[in-house]
């Protein structure tokens, strides 16, 4: 083209990349991006954002649905390493543990700017279930509450007047009684009410009862006080008048989710549970004929008007809530846009716009739409006003949970909120299976949080490490050991000069391993030995506090007692178990028979298998309604029965007896792994040993125990001791599987262990536990190397 | 005789064993295939089957359901849905796609379908595949009433908004049984968690850097140790050894702070760079392998004046393939199924790898267990795979794993 026109083009090209950069440019410079965590991906949420990036188009929303739902560890480690989301929506009751180690910002600076009247906007258990310490930590955003369900068409079959739920505890026992049928075996077709299933907790009856759990001044924990003893044993007995904890657990493994829920199925006739259900019963059975009442109340139940919401007198009934708030953690790199997000989010605006988009998605399914509680009492009046359902029971049903909110009880807020939740559900798994009495269940639940708390509130004085000292050890020994190669290394050379190229291309190849070891293992190796020695929760720094650490494992802690027993037991059987079944195994896989590769590949199989995989399906395996092995039992009964033997359907990983034979007999699967070891020593043993016995007129037998066993002993030596090291460290089947319950019958040792470190903050006593798991494992090498001269034949 | 006798046993007891062995693996398969209503049964049943159900007799569908426009329709749900969350349909709607509530009068006769069952509608029946009825039984009552109303499902899949009711005159209903797998349950397990795709994706990823990382650390190392005299060799060796018995858990606190300070903590990072330098393991194994080669290889070519990196690259390397192979099957099996590693480090769910994303989705959808089963089964397919191909590799390498040492 013309030289002319060129021009013209580039100026043109010139000038457009220059402006589209300086508005790309400025645009960047402008444009915020927040990292929210926790929020759900529903419609309601998407349109909240959406409206919100309207209201401020700078601010972008990210919405991040972290791992593990509200697990506290990636909170932990996200904050710790200096790449915390910029909002999170947190479980409100664990609001205090993060405020207490200053993980989240305070509020307050924010609201007195922008004057907002907290206390009439939100309900006063979600406002304070955010405050500690005098200071607001997050604004509340859901809530729910707690009411008790009935059945009213099975309230007419058993003769109740379907318009008088019970009121109090004795009635409430009554009416269920009324509502339970049994089959001619004995078990459960229908059960009227079961304490703790739906969502109560003990929480729910210690309150009604008059407890507190926690002192007003926060110091003192009184999950053993006598009110809530009282409510405890309640519920003990109520377990033990309908047949006992475990018959109620089989039938309840029975039950299923959606549109086989058992109150919807009439499985079960009473529940207390939260407002959420009734959504849950608008989807799939909206024209149930059921009830809503407030949960019954001891009778003469003390008035108290104490924390951590008072109950006007004349109003015997009340609820508990959680629910989820916004919070804005510890270095968020941009306070007044999440601040801003986190107003919107819980203001009246917001929820509409939240209540719009949830009940357009619903109509579009042809589904009722209930309206959720919001924590914001201005909200809800309004979308009860708009969006209530029409149903009579669901809009009734909400009404009650609506009034019941204000006079809503919280569970308390204290740095020890997780473990305080952790041992009330421990208190009552001890109580109800009846290892311990309820009064013995929290007291020991009530001493283990008071030494957490006290932990936390009479806090040693900050006693820095001494880096100085490990530093110059290891510098020492390292510059020695350099001194050392050096001084051989000149002697080498002297006798052979040609080795200086050789020495130079040795020390240059191994420097990755060396550098490896020295950043990844020799250091941190002396780094956790020290931070043994420490409080460590890896938001501050490190506090020396000397042997404390070893001195509460070893005397105070019961669990790490516990966990010792439970690691033991499975090495015990499944050391031995693996050996004697891999070696009978290899020995029947040791024949020249055709198609003998095939079958050693069938049973090599099950060992490579990602032990995720593999919990997940013996889960189902050992399901204790529709697994593998209790379908193949109840089937043999069927048989057996005739002949009047009935064997045992044991609960396996839902059982306390069962769950670490469960656990052994999953680990034998995987037996097939060690044949190939195991064959490699079989055919190791000369032939003509054999021989020469046969021709003596050895039998079989005789051959095994005196030719086969003795060679194979170095073999057998290899696998227990590795057996033993890898056995004392199962973990992954804790975590996926049982959660170390039930009762704690699966807290293996490593499983403890990741607790303490990444779930209560206490990396310093984890370190410790390393190493005394260290410390086990060389005394028991050291212990079979010894004994290994005595039994062992190596030729 | 006898031999024989003792030949026939021995295969019976293979037989025997490895059926039982297996068992746990089939019935992964046979829940992964099958459909959810089919998996809480008792006794319990081993073959995915299906139901089909014809009704025969008059049809009369409404006019809507004639004139139904596609196209204006989706247009009205994309304005009523603003954010796309739901999946829209972009066909006409045949009866085909639809998860069906059958009911007549107040009782509700159910017919339940896995999620994406195929049925038809021809001149003068209607098909249904799939799921089962209930109550049982209930076939006689339902031709009484002979209505059928199609209704959408309560899924994430909007298929049409009103329901269309369908009449049948002088309804007969035949219902039966047969085998049908559900291989569509493993296309759920990626519509009902998308992000599934980027667990493989980061699986891969970090498995492939791991293999690469170790082989080309872990061979130069070991050839040092083996073939190279320099001034420690030997002491270094046994530190080296004595590392293997140190457990995880003693260095696993410092390693997450070093990985913290260096801002690596939600990347895949802490995953795989470790594997650049080196691993005591197959140092040690690689070593052995070393040991047994000629030493007049590396004669010649020293007097040829090679240097030492191009000996091990050209010379060394290429003579212990088969050790090499061991190492890589070695590692992508850690790799691949290492879970406390991404369990400490990977907090959002797009950077998972496959075990931990195995776990977040079992959280999720726990209660699912065809679903759960078929994820399990893709997440060991890969293991199973290069199992088979390397299984030679596979076995030697345990076999030379110093038992004689």
């Amino acid at each position: 083209m013309k030289a002319g026109t060129k021009r013209v083009l580039l100026k043109t090209i010139c000038f457009s990349l220059i402006t589209i950069n300086l508005s790309n440019a400025n645009s960047y410079k402008n444009t915020v991006t927040l990292t929210v965590w926790g929020m759900w991906d529903t419609e309601g949420d998407r349109a909240v954002i959406e409206a919100f990036e309207q209201k401020f188009p700078n601010i972008k929303v990210n919405l991040v649905r972290i791992a593990g739902g509200m697990d506290p560890q990636k909170l932990m480690t996200a904050i710790a390493g200096n790449k915390p989301p910029d909002v999170i929506q947190q479980d409100r009751f664990s609001i205090g543990e993060w405020a207490s180690r200053d993980a989240f910002l305070p509020l307050d600076e924010l609201i007195r700017r922008d004057n907002l009247k907290i206390e009439e906007m939100f309900y006063s258990a979600c406002i304070k279930e955010a405050t500690y310490e005098g200071k607001v930590y997050a604004l509340p955003r859901y809530t729910d509450d707690r009411a008790l369900y009935y059945n009213r068409n099975l309230f007419r079959e058993a003769g109740l007047d379907p318009y008088k739920p019970p009121k109090t505890w004795d009635e409430l026992f009554e009416y269920s009684r009324k509502l339970t049928k049994y089959d001619k075996h004995g078990r459960f077709i229908s059960i009227g009410f079961i304490p703790n299933f739906g969502n109560s907790w003990l929480y729910l009856y210690g309150w009604q009862n008059g407890g507190r759990f926690m002192s007003e001044d926060g110091k003192t924990c009184l999950l053993n006080e006598p009110a809530i003893v009282e409510a405890l044993e309640w519920m003990v007995s109520f377990y033990d008048s309908f047949k006992g904890i475990e018959a109620i657990n089989s039938f309840s493994s029975t039950f299923q989710g959606g549109q086989y829920d058992p109150f919807l199925t009439g499985k079960i006739g009473m529940r207390i549970d939260g407002n959420w259900f009734l959504q849950h019963i608008a989807w799939y059975a909206p024209d149930l004929d059921f009830g809503v009442a407030p949960a019954p109340v001891p009778k003469g139940r003390p008035f108290i008007s104490v924390a951590p919401a008072p109950v006007p007198k004349g109003r015997p009934f009340i609820t508990w809530s959680g629910g989820f708030s916004m919070a804005i953690p510890r270095g968020c790199k941009h306070l007044n846009e999440s601040w801003e997000f986190i107003k919107f989010a819980t203001s009246v605006e917001g929820w509409l716009v939240y209540v719009d988009a949830e009940a357009r998605r619903a109509k579009l399914r042809n589904l009722d739409y209930v309206p959720l509680l919001t924590a914001n009492s201005i909200a809800d009046k309004i979308i009860f006003e708009k969006y209530a359902p029409k149903k009579k029971n669901l809009r009734e049903g909400l009404k009650v949970f609506l009034e019941l909110m204000p006079y809503s009880k919280f569970r308390p807020v204290t740095p020890v909120g997780q473990k305080l939740w952790d041992e009330h559900v421990r208190a009552f798994e001890l109580a109800v299976y009846h290892k311990l009495s309820p009064k013995e269940a929290l007291d020991k639940g009530t001493e283990e949080v008071q030494k957490q708390l006290d932990k936390i509130l009479y806090k040693p004085p900050y006693k820095p490490v001494n880096w100085n000292i490990p530093i110059i050890i290891s510098s020492t020994i390292l510059i020695v050991g350099v001194i050392l190669m050096i001084i051989k290394g000149r002697n080498m050379i002297r006798e052979n000069p040609l080795l200086k190229y050789e020495i130079r291309a040795g020390i240059a190849f191994v420097l990755p391993w060396v550098l490896g070891f020295l950043i990844f293992t020799a250091g941190p190796i002396i780094t956790s030995l020290v931070l043994s020695f420490t409080d460590y929760d890896v938001l501050h720094p490190p506090s020396y506090v000397g042997f404390k650490n070893y001195y509460e494992l070893i005397t105070k802690d019961i669990l790490f007692w516990k966990s010792l027993y439970n690691t033991f037991y499975i090495t015990i059987f499944s050391v031995p178990l693996s050996i004697i079944c891999g070696l009978g195994l290899s020995m029947l896989l040791n024949n020249e028979l055709k198609f003998i590769s095939l079958f050693r590949t069938l049973f090599f199989l099950p060992s490579i298998m990602p032990v995720v995989a593999t919990a997940i399906l013996w889960l189902w395996i050992l399901h204790p309604e529709f697994g593998l092995i209790n379908s193949f039992i109840k089937q043999l009964n069927l048989l057996l029965g005739k002949i009047n033997i009935l064997l045992p359907t044991p609960q396996w990983l839902g059982s306390e007896i069962w769950s670490k034979p469960s656990l052994i007999l999953m680990g034998l699967w995987g037996v097939g792994g060690g044949v190939v070891f195991w064959l490699a020593g079989l055919n190791s043993i000369p032939r003509q040993l054999y021989e020469a016995a046969e021709i003596d007129g050895a039998n079989w037998w005789q051959k095994f125990i005196n030719i086969t066993l003795p060679l194979l002993t170095p073999y057998i030596f290899f696998s227990i001791v590795m057996g033993i090291i890898g056995s004392l460290q199962i973990f992954a089947q804790a975590y996926v599987m049982t959660g170390g319950g039930p009762v704690d019958s699966t807290l293996f040792y490593v499983y403890y262990l990741f607790n303490n470190a990444f779930r209560y903050f206490r990396m310093g006593y984890a370190s410790a536990m390393a190493w005394i798991l260290f410390l086990v494992i060389l005394v028991l090498t050291l212990i079979q190397i010894k004994l290994a001269p005595k039994w062992v034949h190596y030729r | 005789m006898k031999k024989t006798r003792a030949k026939i046993l021995l295969y019976a007891a293979l037989v025997l064993f490895s059926l039982t062995f297996m068992l746990p693996f089939l019935w992964l398969l046979s829940t992964a295939l099958k459909n959810y209503k089919q998996i809480f049964k008792f006794p319990p049943e081993w073959i995915p089957t299906t139901t089909k159900v014809v009704i025969q007799g008059e049809i009369l569908l409404p006019q809507a359901f004639y004139t139904y426009d596609v196209k204006k329709a989706i247009a009205e749900q994309h304005k009523k849905l603003k954010y796309h969350y739901l999946r829209i349909a972009t066909r006409k709607p045949q009866i085909e796609e639809l998860l069906s509530k059958v009911s007549y009068k107040d009782e509700m006769l159910t017919v339940r379908f896995s999620r994406w069952t195929i049925n038809k509608i021809d001149k003068d029946k209607i098909i249904f595949y799939g799921g089962d009825i209930e109550p049982a039984g209930m076939e006689e009552k339902f031709i009484k009433a002979g209505k059928l109303s199609l209704l959408s499902s309560t899924g994430n899949i909007i298929w049409i908004e009103n329901p269309f009711p369908i009449t049948i005159r002088n309804a007969t209903c035949t219902v039966k049984r047969y085998v049908r797998f559900f291989w569509e349950n493993f296309v759920d397990v990626f519509m009902e968690l998308p992000v599934f795709l980027y667990f493989i994706k980061n699986s891969v990823l970090v498995t492939l850097l791991s293999i690469i990382g170790t082989l080309l650390s872990s061979s130069l190392v070991a050839y040092s140790f083996a073939r190279l005299r320099w001034p420690g060799r030997d002491a270094i060796f046994v530190i080296l050894l004595s590392t293997m018995m140190l457990p995880g858990q003693v260095t696993m606190i410092p390693v997450f702070i070093i990985y913290k300070t260096l801002g690596w903590v939600d990347t895949l990072k802490p995953l795989w760079v470790s594997s650049f330098l080196g691993n005591a393991f197959f140092i040690f194994m690689l070593r052995q392998f070393f040991l047994t080669l000629p030493k007049e290889l590396e004669e010649s070519a020293v007097i040829d004046g090679c240097g030492y990196f191009r000996i091990f690259w050209k010379i060394m390397l290429p003579q212990i393939t088969p050790a090499l192979i061991t190492v890589i099957i070695w590692q992508f099996m850690s790799s691949w199924n290492d879970f406390m590693g991404p369990l400490i480090y990977i907090n959002t769910k797009e950077k998972m790898t496959l075990p931990l994303g195995l776990q977040f989705f079992h959280t999720i959808h726990g209660s699912d267990y065809a679903l759960m089963m078929a994820a399990s089964f893709m997440m060991t397919l890969p293991v199973i795979l290069v199992f088979f191909i390397a299984q030679r590799y596979f076995i030697e390498g345990i076999t030379l794993t110093g038992i004689k040492e």
